[in-house]
């Protein structure tokens, strides 16, 4: 079992972001879910790893009901879990290497030398050599990004989520970026899900689509499956057109 | 015009019932995160300098004038009706009494409640401390009890420091400026000097501590708009915590005098 959504619904006042929302992510593979901005896909995210709770519908991760935990059994899921925000969300006060080991000092599995290698490991991984004794406000938003990874992977996590891993990068990080995602999936064979609105690399990166419009999944499938889809509300979305977009919705 | 009078107070109501929920779901956090010294703790010690060591100078800077201010009022209400030996009781009586905790509280609500206001309320707003909670971190014990337990702790050193400052200032006043003798300024400071007095200003204190403290983690904890968002809960932290103090400070004044 990988992680599973069952007809969530989450409500913000009186908007309801996740109308009966269902989805399963596919073990040791990129599932992605696309969508307009304010679609709820964030709100996904945070389901997942229990940073808010659903007001109905179940949330699973492996046998676990995430929506059930509380404290420390939270906390202990969140272990399994690692999370890249989408502006990286490093902390400004540390530099990046206390930023990529604050989970293996919390986790307290490893001796502080085996803290250092790991740093290291998790940064190459990224790319990211010598950039340790740096802090956030010396890399590049590219540079930050890898870094968000990095601190993500630093615990060898089975799952990771990307929120909007390639918004405000350049074309060049964008490719590096999804690269990247892709070298999790292959190196250290961790189930992904993915959200964002970066149709480009949605297509490179995912095993899986999945397209998010008001509140439930819309379609899914492989991405390239995508293209033959007749729902004007997919195709006004992929293709960018917002008159077959508004006429459909 | 009645009716959306009405439906404003309605919504000021029902935001002010739902920030004293917050606030209480906060404080119960905390509580509960006392027990994960393993995450609070290394972070204690420079919590305490940060919220009391760095504040002593503005502190202490407050105090000698507030010394140097009391003992030439209190030889100009005093001269020609009361000895004026007074002076040393009335400077005494009213920094231990009131001045002293009152003004480093409010002085430090402005540096220390808006410090931990806008810092926490960045890191809100940045998702920092989604990430905290991400990487198994209780926010709570991270970020809220060491600075409330570095409040608690502090403010009464830093207000210790303050009333010593403050009458040793109308002391050097007296013998400089009034004509006052060491003595005669004695006599008056020990005149109506109970060792309770001492005692009462450092528990006015230790509140004062968890007051800028909670408040200031409250307000940046639950911050939300970015950066005006950050602004505002900034304000609203040393606004509420000076009121807080100034009521607190008549409450252990009915309480306990």
């Amino acid at each position: 079992m990988s992680i599973r959504l069952d007809r969530v619904v989450k409500t913000f006042g009186d908007l309801t972001v996740l109308d009966g929302f269902s989805l399963d992510v596919a073990e040791e593979g990129i599932t992605t879910i696309i969508g307009p901005s304010g679609s709820g896909k964030s709100t996904t995210l945070k389901l997942v790893i229990g940073l808010i709770q659903p007001d109905e519908g179940e949330v699973w991760v492996d046998e676990v009901r995430v929506d059930e935990l509380e404290g420390d059994d939270l906390y202990d899921l969140r272990r399994k879990v690692g999370f890249v925000f989408q502006f990286a969300a490093l902390f400004d006060s540390m530099t990046i290497g206390q930023n990529v080991a604050m989970g293996l000092h919390r986790a307290g599995e490893l001796s502080a030398g085996e803290i250092e290698e790991r740093v290291r490991e998790s940064l190459a991984l990224v790319d990211l050599d010598g950039v340790q004794e740096k802090y956030p406000s010396e890399l590049s938003g590219g540079m930050r990004k890898r870094a968000g990874v990095a601190r993500a992977v630093a615990l060898r996590p089975r799952y990771l989520l990307y929120d909007e891993p390639t918004t405000g990068l350049d074309p060049i990080t964008v490719t590096m970026i999804d690269r990247l995602i892709l070298r999790m999936r292959d190196e250290l064979g961790v189930t992904s899900l993915v959200i964002t609105h970066d149709l480009d690399s949605a297509y490179r990166i995912s095993d899986h689509l999945a397209m998010l419009h008001k509140g439930r999944i819309r379609w899914e499938g492989p991405p390239d499956d995508i293209q033959a889809v007749d729902d004007p509300v997919v195709r006004g979305f992929i293709t960018g057109e917002p008159e077959l977009w508004e006429d459909a919705s | 015009m009645l009716a959306s009078s009405l439906q404003a107070i309605g919504r000021t109501a029902i935001r002010g019932v739902g920030a004293v929920g917050q606030g209480g779901h906060l404080a119960v956090g905390a509580v509960r995160a006392l027990r994960k010294v393993d995450i609070w703790g290394p972070l204690f010690v420079p919590q305490l300098a940060a919220v009391g060591v760095a504040s002593v100078p503005i502190a202490l800077f407050i105090a000698a004038f507030t010394g140097i201010v009391l003992a030439i009022q209190a030889s100009y209400t005093f001269t020609g009706t009361v000895p004026l030996y007074f002076v040393g009781a009335l400077v005494g009586k009213t920094i231990i009494l009131e001045l002293g905790p009152v003004l480093t509280g409010l002085a430090l609500a402005g540096r220390v409640g808006a410090n931990i206001a806008a810092e926490l309320g960045t890191m809100r707003v940045t998702e920092q401390i989604d990430a905290l909670e991400s990487l198994a971190y209780d926010p709570v014990a991270y970020l809220v009890v060491p600075r409330v337990g570095a409040g608690l702790v502090m403010f009464p050193v830093v207000v210790g420091m303050s009333m010593a400052v403050g009458i040793a200032a109308g002391w050097i006043t007296s013998l400089f400026l009034l004509d006052l003798s060491t003595p005669q300024f004695v006599r008056g400071l020990r005149l109506f000097f109970e060792p309770y007095d001492v005692q009462f200003a450092l528990i006015k204190a230790a509140s004062f501590g968890i007051t800028v403290t909670g408040v200031g983690a409250f307000f940046g904890y639950t911050c939300s708009g970015g950066a005006a968002g950050v602004g505002r809960s900034t304000t609203r932290a040393v606004v509420g915590a000076s009121m807080l103090i100034l009521v607190l400070d008549a409450f252990w004044a009915a309480a306990l005098l």
